[in-house]
């Protein structure tokens, strides 16, 4: 008796799996708000003013982990997720595949915690994280800091994932971080202060493989289900969004988002482009979005997008 | 020398309905009881006496009067006047009145007393329990555990030591709860209707054991109970205590050498004369009431 | 004399190892019955059917035999008794803080009318905060780490403990209370030997409560900042989507559970003897 019941119960949990995404109108797009999310905010604008039509309708995230289990339930047709927990859904979770990127120029940066007022000779004693002793950020700034008198033996390294910096200096376990670019813009979102940048590094090596290193956010979706047609639209209206002028990108996110325009102008903005085959098979994503047929159009009408 | 005098114990009690009523469960009553004389109070249900006890035990402290052991008071009256009851309460506000000292195990007067439900410490197996007691009296360690075997030989329970208040039967829990009196050897013992809840033969024959323990000791005992028969058998005196409020009716002595017979036609005729009182407080009920 | 202490050395150890068996024995003997079998196989079974069948999506819902993988693999490879034992460390930090405070704290509350008047009221007011409630305050306060998950999972334990405590105090028959104070009992010797001896039922249901309490704030404490620990591992599989390791930390985690409460149960038992008898 009870063991009816139960199967009674999963399989209406499992009835609600492929529950009513429509397979015409908008894709519905998760992201995380913030500065990597302007090709989103201008591709909204470009479209609430009628130069498009929507191709996507955005739902906006707190944490991008909660992303990824949105996209397998069917919540939402597309999502973004970060560079490595893409990587681990694509290698766990079959039928998933990426689409595009949001890229953010690499570079090294030193950020310092928002409360402490140290120069770079001040460094001797404290925590720095960093992604990897190998790192060539960290050859990268200790070569460029010698001469201002940071002694790397009298610092303390902490290694840890880029993901899990910003919150370590929150926390209060790292003094400063050693991070990447797009890691950087938000941290100085959160007040912490820079002490020093080089946009000169380009990934290469364990830390941050050469063809992954600018990508900050992997656009993920699902094979069946969508439609290559409207993930092509998506795709096309998010490189619209990209492809316009970086004040407008800026400016976009400091209304979304409410960072100052004075915090964002310093740093370049975040891009969105598609995928090359390079990148998908780095990530481990394999197959192609399949079509979708014209009969599996709902009665809302098809939303012909070419 | 036990002199209780004048004690009244008024209770207010707020009903259901919102209405107060007052109690007074004693009213007025003075009462000396010499030393080594074994004193019954008897009376109706209801009546005040285990109030009384209680007050001259020194666990309630009565509305008027003082209770006077060998000369040492034993609580004092609750406060009439306002200003009184201000500092009564800034008195009391830590330790309740009824409280001893609050580290030293001291008893204020050497007092045992028996309960109605025995009250013995189901925690405890029996030896502990008569060894808490001892322990409470400052006996050393050494000697405890002996006192407390040789007490619970006498009073029949030589094989229980180990066993837990529960697994003990009433009759025998009654006796644990006498053994635990006992065993600190006091001057003065007090009693609440301890045998009301065990079967008639088993009353009878602990009421002999007591006989037998009391006897010549020069202990006093104050019994309080409402079954006139037992009162007649064991007590040098029965006083007669009359419904609510209870005041003392009247005082009989029990001139009978022990032992005593149950048969005795003396007995029978106390017996009598004590449910005659009865009857005709009962008829006269009006008369009393306040 | 130096036989006779190693005789009874030798007793006692034996003595802790029946006492061991028959609490084993109490622990396994309600989950290994005929009854509860024929309930379990079935769900285990359809446990392991319902993924392979595609009844639930295979990634979201592991089969059992996945899990009982993982698990191996997790305590051969991984250093899971590292973690497990970490978690179980920084919880008897927690809980023996919060047995140390708030035992005492229950009797002298219930103890003595003054001292309830004056504290009863602030611990009224704070206890309804749920516990998770306060981990953004703990974090800015007490930074992450040792102290902040110490910290929480007192929390967790400290009221449940502290109010039953309380309760069963309070609540001593007061006919006790009288026939040691006619005695001549010291306030100290009832506490001692009456109000808690009395208490003990409530006290063992209150620490039961705290326990399950604190697990529940060890794993919250462990997901925030943590970087070893049962509740740290749960937190990383489900960010990199590792499901079977999710539900391996979960099994884990529910044993722990069971564990503690059985050793409670049967302290509660042994305590109980005296009052039911045999």
């Amino acid at each position: 008796m009870a063991t009816a019941v139960l199967t009674a119960v999963v399989a209406v949990g499992c009835g609600r799996q492929n529950h009513g995404h429509p397979k015409s109108g908008p894709v519905r797009l998760g992201y995380v708000g913030g500065p990597h999310a302007a090709a989103v905010y201008v591709a909204e604008e470009q479209a609430s003013r009628g130069e498009q039509a929507p191709a996507f309708a955005g739902v906006p995230f707190n944490a991008s982990g909660d992303i990824g289990y949105a996209l397998i339930a069917g919540e939402i047709d597309a999502g973004f997720i970060e560079t490595t927990k893409a990587a681990a859904l694509l290698r766990s979770v079959n039928g998933l595949v990426a689409v595009g990127a949001v890229t953010f120029p690499y570079g090294a940066t030193l950020v310092l915690r928002k409360d402490l007022d140290l120069r770079l000779d001040g460094l001797a004693g404290r925590t720095v994280a960093v992604a990897g002793r190998r790192c060539r950020l960290l050859h990268q700034f200790l070569a460029d800091t010698e001469r201002h008198g940071v002694d790397p033996a009298a610092i303390t390294l902490v290694p840890m994932p880029f993901d899990h910096m910003i919150p370590a200096l929150e926390a209060r376990k790292a003094d400063a971080i050693l991070t990447r670019g797009g890691h950087a813009l938000l941290a100085v979102a959160q007040n912490h202060k820079i002490l020093y940048q080089n946009w000169d590094v380009t990934g290469d090596d364990d830390c941050c493989p050469k063809t992954l290193a600018q990508v900050e956010l992997v656009l993920v979706t699902r094979a069946k289900g969508v439609g290559a047609r409207r993930v092509k639209a998506l795709v096309a209206a998010l490189e619209a969004g990209s492809a316009a002028p970086a004040n407008i990108l800026r400016a976009a996110v400091s209304v979304r988002t409410r960072i100052s325009l004075s915090v964002l102008e310093p740093f370049p903005v975040a891009s969105f482009t598609a995928l090359t085959p390079e990148q998908q098979t780095e990530l481990g994503s394999a197959g192609t979005v399949e079509e979708e047929d014209d009969h599996d159009c709902g009665h809302e009408g098809c939303n012909h997008k070419h | 020398m036990i002199e209780a005098r004048n004690i009244t114990r008024f209770f207010s009690v707020v009903n259901d309905d919102r209405t107060a009523d007052g109690v007074t469960a004693v009213l007025s009553v003075s009462l000396g009881i010499p030393d080594g004389k074994f004193v019954s109070l008897v009376g109706p249900t209801g009546c005040g006496k285990s109030t009384f006890l209680e007050i001259l035990a020194g666990l309630q402290a009565p509305t008027e009067g003082d209770v006077w052991i060998d000369g040492r008071r034993v609580l004092e009256p609750l406060p009439a006047s306002r200003k009184e009851m201000d500092a009564y309460r800034r008195k009391y506000r830590f330790l309740s009145p009824i409280a001893n000292s609050l580290f030293r195990d001291s008893p204020k007067h050497d007092i045992a007393m028996i309960f109605q439900d025995y009250a013995v410490f189901p925690w405890m197996t029996a030896l502990q329990n008569v060894a808490f007691t001892l322990k409470l009296r400052g006996v050393p360690r050494r000697q405890r555990e002996d006192l407390a075997r040789r007490y619970l030989a006498r009073v029949g329970l030589a094989g229980s030591e180990t066993k837990y208040p529960a697994q003990l039967s009433g009759g025998m829990r009654q006796r644990l709860a006498i053994a635990r009196a006992l065993s600190v050897e006091p001057k003065i013992i007090l009693m609440d209707e301890p045998f009301a809840a065990v079967d008639a033969q088993t009353r009878e024959k602990l009421q002999e054991e007591l006989m037998d323990l009391w006897g010549g000791t020069g202990r006093t005992v104050v019994l309080v109970t409402h079954d006139i028969d037992e009162a007649v058998y064991l007590s040098d005196e029965i006083v007669v205590f009359s419904p609510q409020p209870g005041t003392i009716r009247n005082r009989i002595p029990v001139d009978v050498p022990r032992p005593r017979r149950r048969d005795d036609p003396e007995l029978s005729a106390l017996r009598e004369r004590i449910l005659a009182i009865y009857r005709q407080d009962a008829e006269h009920l009006a008369d009393w009431s306040i | 004399m130096r036989r006779e202490t190693k005789k009874k050395a030798g007793a006692g150890v034996l003595e802790v190892f029946r006492e061991t068996g028959r609490f084993l024995k109490t622990a396994f003997g309600s989950l290994i019955s005929i009854e509860f079998a024929t309930v379990l196989l079935p769900l285990l079974a359809l446990w392991e059917l319902a993924p392979r069948l595609g009844w639930v999506p295979r990634t979201l819902v592991p089969p059992v035999s996945r899990v009982a993988l993982t698990l191996w693999d997790l305590f051969a490879h991984q250093g899971f008794i590292g973690h497990i034992g970490i978690s179980l460390g920084r919880f008897a930090l927690g809980l023996g803080v919060a047995l140390a405070t708030a035992l005492p704290l229950g009797v002298l509350m219930g103890w003595n009318v003054f001292f309830r008047k004056h504290s009863l009221p602030l611990f009224q007011l704070l206890a309804p905060v749920p516990p998770p409630a306060w981990v953004p305050i703990t974090i800015v306060v007490l930074g992450v780490g040792l102290p902040m998950q110490t910290y929480l999972i007192f929390l967790g334990a400290f009221y449940p403990i502290l109010f039953n405590t309380y309760q069963g105090v309070k609540d001593t028959d007061p006919r006790y209370l009288a026939s040691a104070r006619v005695f001549g009992a010291s306030e100290w010797t009832l506490v001692r030997h009456v109000y808690i001896p009395h208490a003990l039922g409530s006290v063992v249901m209150g620490i039961k409560i705290g326990i399950a309490m604190g697990l529940v704030m060890l794993i919250i404490a462990e997901m925030h900042g943590g970087r070893a620990g049962l509740g740290y591992l749960l937190l990383e599989s489900k960010e990199y989507f590792q499901i079977d390791r999710m539900v391996a930390c979960m099994v884990v985690l529910g044993a722990i559970g069971w564990f503690l409460i059985e050793v409670m149960k049967y302290v509660e038992a042994k305590l109980a003897l005296w009052r039911v008898g045999r």
